[in-house]
């Protein structure tokens, strides 16, 4: 929500979601300036005569009311606005029925008011009715200057009715409609008000399409008295305002709020004409080829702008656009559906200049012939900023549309595609080439997707695809040099050769998606999207306790949107009745979640029993996932110990019973705030492996430098120093690094958390490539195998795929036998170990391991690898789940889908084996290693927590070890717990 | 104090026209922008990707554009990317106005006029109940049941038949006004948008009841809360009328959604209250303005409850009377 308007639909929104006739009984009272139970009582009985009187309670007491009392009440502003756009698109046989009712029976109803008021909902009515043709128009307009301008003359003809009729203005000029506020008569109202009220009048941002010849008369005492001075410069293409200092002109003008000037100018034979408000830094076009520019003020002054003639500097528009200059994005773009005036066309754009983006549009999505030129649209960043923008070119079909923004956006870089595209021989492509005034779009088809060319130095170039471009397309011209090339929606190349000798042919240089992806590391982006958590509430029909829960709503929603985060209620799911499918999808959406507990939530059993589980699921498999509790209206007896109140209101699963509380009542805003901003700071922006790499970097400083607390600690923070982080992260284990004194100098955990992060780097980068795409969420590939049987092999892979970020959980079955367990087996171990975490049954646990979309792990030490159709039938049985299978030296090829991790080299596994276990040896001081540390092979195996095998058969099956999450502070801590415990044993 | 957004959009202005291109710099504008989480991760959200996730699920996005109903708003008119500066000069053509210049239209335009008084509250609301059947509807709901009714012959055959000696006539039930009311009108805020409708029902309860027979008494919350009478200010405890009164209550139990909750009674204090009245032998009917959906299922057992709306008619009280007989009984 970025706007008050936004935010005042939201609500109207929310509303309509708990209270739909009441929502209906606002549409048709928000004409009225003050709606009271007369009026209210006539509209809800004539319109809609099988509603209750609990719409009109409903409504009185909503949230939608900017303030109420026993007489009546008045609606916000925004709330107003969107509920009377809303009631004039109600047609009935083509009228506008329930509008042109509402007004009489509010007209008839306040026809005892005084003028002003009376006027005012006139107006807000005419200004919704739909007229037809342009004397409609004209009479409507014309209709609501003369009720406007006897209010104008009430106020110049008598000064005691001048400051009455100031009043109204002050309160009114806001909530007029446009129509109204820019008319010339407005004008004058608010120039009148706010001589006579001391300036305390906001003017409107919409003004009259030129500004009165003389508007001196309407003031108290004939004339302006305060001045002010604005800069201005003179561009090719129009006018910037800027403070009068330095500045090479300026004008004075009336201290109006905002400044107003009327500009004119001339276009061949034809007057333009445009009032505009003016403040430094705001900029106003004027057609290059414009001529007999004048300004006027307030005051009657008019100005001519005269250019003199000069040589033009040349535009950066018509520079090269090559790689450098290249600024590129990925936007969704939101066009207007031409046949109902929305926004509702959603399509993906690309950034081909910082003001510049090129999306493409369906057939299905237009009349057929409709040309978009000039249509309005707008951009959405990540953070759910709107930008507006214009379509300045329209191709063909499928329909490639270049827009031109308002402004520019000097952050943008690229999405990684989703996944490779595959160029082949006649594939259409297209291109934009920006240009002052128009961008053109050119298209052509791909001849040779794989070729060669020497470029101008005599460099031959390999891998190359070979462009045709279309006969009827201007040619290609070295501007073209890094233009982005767009295939099947994705950028996929960038034209690398090119001439200008009126060849139609040019050369591009392929884009994989992770190259894609690496390219963005050096890019600077103080962008990221807003993370979305999902609030449980699930309240159930009741007596009217929801209105006071939507002020607690309200405000959580508030001070999460000041946190950067998007909260999304369980309650806003768009579905009247959502599925288990919407909740799923939600929680996937979010990178976090909370509860709202009130006297009214989660008595809606059948939302909770799905609701609450996935939130358990998702914290449990990822437990850098964040679910808080905001609690409500406890009774004070329970908020002594909310703990148990909660537990005793709401059967939560057991892994969120430990999850951070707050109690709103007593809470104040700061400390919500804090709350909110202690739980939910850490949420990263979307992850990339660059920013990851950066995090463990920081992460081996630390360990190194912060934790050396034992002599000869300087060392260590020379080491650190010394750029051995770098060597560390490029040789792992096998860097050339003092490895006994610097662990020697660790506390052990410290040791053994920094072997971890060395093991992730030890084996050759290209091995995890296919793993790394699985953790962005890349890939449609989640089964995965390697030629190794170490268990630390894959925690390595693993932590290197998911650098920077916490590994989902994983379950281990080791030494599996591919004839036992079945495929059953596996789902049903899985769905028991879940349901031992979250402490629920069995059927639920099922249900989330095939429902909820989590990441789970699964690590399969085995071979030979099994078959084909056991691993099609696990992935239908594990549909979410990864999966990666160690397979030894099994020489057999996987069977697909199986994607193989580039195979470590012969005698790499070994060494990565036997250093792993060097390094660890050396963790525990001699003088403290009474029992070795690692007495199996493994030095995991001595912390596996208790396994999770319920039967005794089951245990015989397989072993299984659960990972990650739940036990603080993964390896450092796993080694902490297990040296206290051995100290325990040698203390017995 | 709330602090005005910031949005991003502010942020990129501020990182374009600085021209920032390294990350302290940008940390810096971070800072001033009171954007400490971003500042907080500064080093690595400055280099990273846009998540695929990034692309919402669809029916997810709470983006109002895409629920449906409302249409765009005007966009802003884009600003324009101005190029090529020029040389200009100002030259004034016309010098500013020295004497006011009335315009043409004001001398056929005629003043709104000034109102009379103050913005006037308005006096009467259609009523809930329809005006023909208000007084039929009310004298179904006051009504309690007597043995007042001519002399029930079958009784006294019955009795003769019998051999039994006849000590008083037995006379047929009937319904009977003659026990009067005890009106309870509750004005919590939550009754505000109904104040009229209270008012108006009053009337029309004085002129079915006579004043005499008419105890009104007002409360906020519920009764057990403290009466007053009509223009006093001193609450004093609820007092059960005589067995066999009939307690009308003009209320909406709570339902509604009024602001102050500390005047909402709840469900429990509401139902002791009609286990008080009942063990004074009074039976409560209470007029609600919310539809029975909306009723607490509680309440619906501890007294009987009439729908305060146009539907509601005489046959459908006079209906449920059985009932209160039986519960007066």
């Amino acid at each position: 929500m970025s706007t008050a308007a936004e935010r005042a639909a939201d609500r109207i929104r929310r509303f309509g979601q708990r209270r739909p006739e009441a929502l209906r009984l606002a549409r048709y009272a928000s004409l009225a300036v003050r709606l009271d139970a007369q009026l209210l009582r006539a509209l809800r009985l004539e319109l809609m005569p099988q509603s209750d009187a609990g719409a009109e309670a409903d409504l009185w007491f909503s949230s939608l009311t900017e303030s109420m009392s026993s007489q009546g009440f008045v609606f916000d502003a925004h709330v107003a606005e969107q509920l009377q756009r809303e009631l004039a698109t109600e047609f009935v046989d083509g009228e506008q029925k329930a509008l042109n009712r509402a007004a009489e029976l509010t007209a008839l109803a306040h026809g005892d008011w005084p003028v002003s008021l009376q006027f005012e909902e006139r107006i807000t009515w005419l200004a919704l009715k739909r007229t037809e043709g342009p004397a409609a128009v004209a009479a409507r307009k014309t209709e609501i200057e003369a009720l406007l301008r006897q209010l104008v003359k009430a106020m110049a003809q008598d000064e005691m009715r001048g400051v009455e009729v100031a009043r109204w203005v002050q309160r009114a000029l806001r909530r007029l409609p446009q129509v109204a506020r820019e008319t010339e008569s407005a004008l004058l109202l608010a120039l009148g008000a706010a001589e006579r009220l001391g300036g305390n009048v906001r003017f409107s941002e919409v003004v009259p399409t030129s500004l009165p010849q003389d508007a001196a008369w309407i003031l108290p005492a004939r004339q302006f008295s305060n001045w002010t001075t604005i800069g201005l410069r003179r561009y090719l293409t129009g006018i910037e305002f800027l403070e009068p200092e330095g500045a090479p002109m300026t004008v004075t003008l009336p201290r109006t709020n905002p400044l107003y000037l009327q500009m004119s100018w001339l276009e061949g034979s034809k007057q333009v004409t445009q009032t505009i408000s003016v403040a430094a830094g705001r900029t106003v076009a004027i057609p290059a080829t414009a001529t007999e520019v004048r300004l006027r003020t307030l005051a009657g002054e008019e100005l001519a702008l005269e250019s003199a003639p000069q040589p033009t500097i040349e535009s950066p528009r018509e520079q090269v656009v090559g790689e450098d200059h290249l600024q590129r994005a990925v936007v969704r773009v939101e066009f207007v559906d031409p046949r109902r005036a929305r926004f509702e066309i959603e399509r993906m754009g690309f950034f081909v200049a910082p003001d510049l983006v090129v999306s493409v549009l369906d057939r299905g999505d237009l009349p057929s012939g409709e040309d978009l030129s000039g249509n309005e649209c707008r951009i959405v960043l990540p953070g759910g900023d709107r930008i507006p923008a214009h379509v300045v070119t329209s191709g063909e079909l499928p329909k490639t549309v270049v827009l031109r923004l308002a402004r520019e956006v000097s952050d943008a870089t690229v999405l990684p595609r989703s996944s490779e595209v595959a160029v082949s021989v006649g594939m259409h492509w297209q291109t934009v080439r920006p240009s002052e005034l128009r961008s053109d779009v050119i298209s052509g088809v791909v001849l040779d997707p794989d070729s060669y060319v020497a470029d101008k130095l005599g460099n031959l170039r390999k891998d190359m695809i070979r462009l045709a471009v279309s006969r009827d397309k201007m040619d290609l011209d070295l501007d073209m040099l890094g233009a982005p090339v767009i295939i099947d929606g994705n950028i996929v190349a960038q034209i690398t050769v090119c001439d200008d000798s009126g060849s139609r042919e040019c050369f591009a240089q392929p884009i994989a998606a992770i190259e894609q992806l690496l390219l963005l590391h050096g890019t600077p982006r103080p962008t990221e999207e807003n993370p979305r958590i999902f609030i449980s509430y699930a309240p159930r029909e009741h007596g009217g306790g929801e209105s006071r829960d939507a002020e607690v709503m309200e405000r959580i929603s508030y001070t999460m949107q000041v946190a950067h985060l998007r909260p999304l209620f369980d309650v806003e799911l768009p579905l009247r009745s959502p599925s288990e499918a919407d909740y799923v999808a939600a929680v996937k959406a979010s990178r976090g979640g909370a509860l709202l507990l009130t006297p009214l939530s989660h008595t809606a059993t059948s939302v909770v029993e799905v609701e609450l589980p996935l939130l358990a699921y998702w914290r449990w498999v990822k437990p850098d996932f964040p679910v808080v509790i905001f609690r409500s209206g406890a009774p004070v007896s329970q908020q002594k110990s909310l703990a148990t109140a909660v537990g005793a209101d709401v059967p939560l699963p057991a892994n969120l019973r430990d999850v951070a509380i707050i109690d709103l009542d007593g809470a104040r805003d700061l400390d919500l705030a804090q709350f909110v901003h202690r739980h939910f700071d850490f949420i990263r922006p979307p992850h990339d492996e660059a920013s990851g790499l950066d995090l463990v970097r920081k992460q081996i400083a630390m360990l190194i430098s912060g934790h050396a607390t034992r002599e000869g600690g300087e060392m260590a923070m020379q080491v650190a120093e010394e750029h051995s982080v770098q060597l560390l992260m490029s040789r792992g284990m096998f860097a050339d690094i003092a490895w006994q004194p610097l662990l020697a100098q660790l506390e052990p955990p410290a040791a053994v958390e920094l072997i971890d992060v060395a093991a992730a780097f030890s084996l050759p980068v290209e091995t995890h490539r296919p793993l790394l795409y699985a953790a962005v969420g890349n890939s449609g590939a989640r089964i995965f195998c390697i030629n190794a049987m170490s268990e630390n092999v894959a925690r390595a892979l693993l932590h290197r795929a998911w650098v920077g970020r916490v590994v989902p959980r994983s379950i281990d079955l080791t030494n599996v036998r591919w004839s036992t367990p079945t495929v059953r087996d596996v789902v049903t171990h899985v769905s028991k170990t879940v349901a031992e975490a979250l402490g629920c049954d069995y059927q639920l646990a099922r249900w989330l391991v095939g429902n909820a979309e989590a990441p789970l792990i699964l690590i399969f030490a085995t071979r030979p690898l099994p078959s084909q159709q056991y691993i099609d039938e696990l992935l239908a049985a594990l549909p979410h789940a990864i999966m990666l299978f160690l397979r030894g030296d099994d020489p057999d090829p996987p069977p697909p889908p199986v994607v193989e991790l580039q195979g470590l080299k012969e005698g790499d596994h070994e060494r990565f084996v036997t250093r792993y276990k060097e390094l660890m040896a050396m963790v525990t001081p001699p003088a403290e290693s009474m029992v070795t540390p690692r007495p199996s092979s493994s030095p995991r195996k001595a912390s596996r927590p208790k396994k999770p095998s319920t039967t005794k058969q089951e245990k015989e099956k397989y072993a299984v070890s659960v990972k990650g999450g739940k036990r603080k502070g993964g390896p450092a801590a796993r080694a902490q717990r297990r040296l206290t415990k051995r100290r325990a044993l040698k203390k017995k | 104090m709330r602090r005005a957004n910031i949005f991003l959009a502010d942020l990129l202005q501020g990182l374009h026209a600085l021209r920032v291109t390294d990350a302290q710099r940008a940390r810096d504008v971070l800072g001033m922008l009171s954007l400490d989480r971003l500042e907080a991760s500064a080093s690595t959200s400055l280099e990273g990707a846009w998540s695929p996730s990034a692309a919402v699920p669809r029916g997810v996005d709470p983006a109002p554009a895409e629920t449906g109903m409302p249409p765009a708003p005007p966009a802003a008119p884009p600003l324009p990317v101005l190029r090529e500066r020029q040389e200009a000069t100002l030259r004034q053509v016309v010098a500013p106005s020295t004497v006011a210049q009335i315009p043409s239209w004001y001398s056929e335009t005629s003043a709104a006029a000034r109102p009379a008084g103050p913005t006037p509250s308005p006096r009467s609301a259609q009523p809930l109940f329809p005006r023909n059947q208000t007084r039929g509807l009310l004298t179904a709901a006051l009504s309690t049941w007597s043995e007042d009714g001519s002399v029930d012959v079958e009784r006294v055959v019955d009795m003769l038949a019998e051999l039994q000696p006849i000590r008083t006539w037995p006379q047929q039930t009937a319904a009977t006004l003659r026990r009067g009311v005890q009106l309870l009108v509750d004005v919590s805020v939550g009754m505000g948008p109904f104040r009229l409708d209270v008012e108006h029902m009053i009337g029309e309860i004085k002129g079915v009841l006579a004043e005499e027979q008419i105890s009104a008494l007002f409360f906020a919350g519920s009764p057990k809360r403290g009466c007053a009478v009509q223009g006093g200010d001193e609450l004093k405890d609820w007092q059960p009328p005589p067995s066999g009164t009939r307690i009308f209550l003009l209320t909406d139990l709570g339902i509604g959604p009024s602001p102050d909750t500390s005047q909402r009674a709840g469900e429990e204090e509401w139902v002791e209250f009609g286990e008080r009245a009942a063990l004074a032998g009074c039976s409560v009917v209470a007029l609600v303005p919310y539809g029975p959906r909306r009723w607490p299922r509680a309440l619906s057992r501890a007294f009987h409850i009439i729908h305060w709306d146009r539907r509601t008619t005489a046959a459908i009280v006079r209906r449920s009377l059985p009932r209160i007989r039986r519960s007066t009984s």
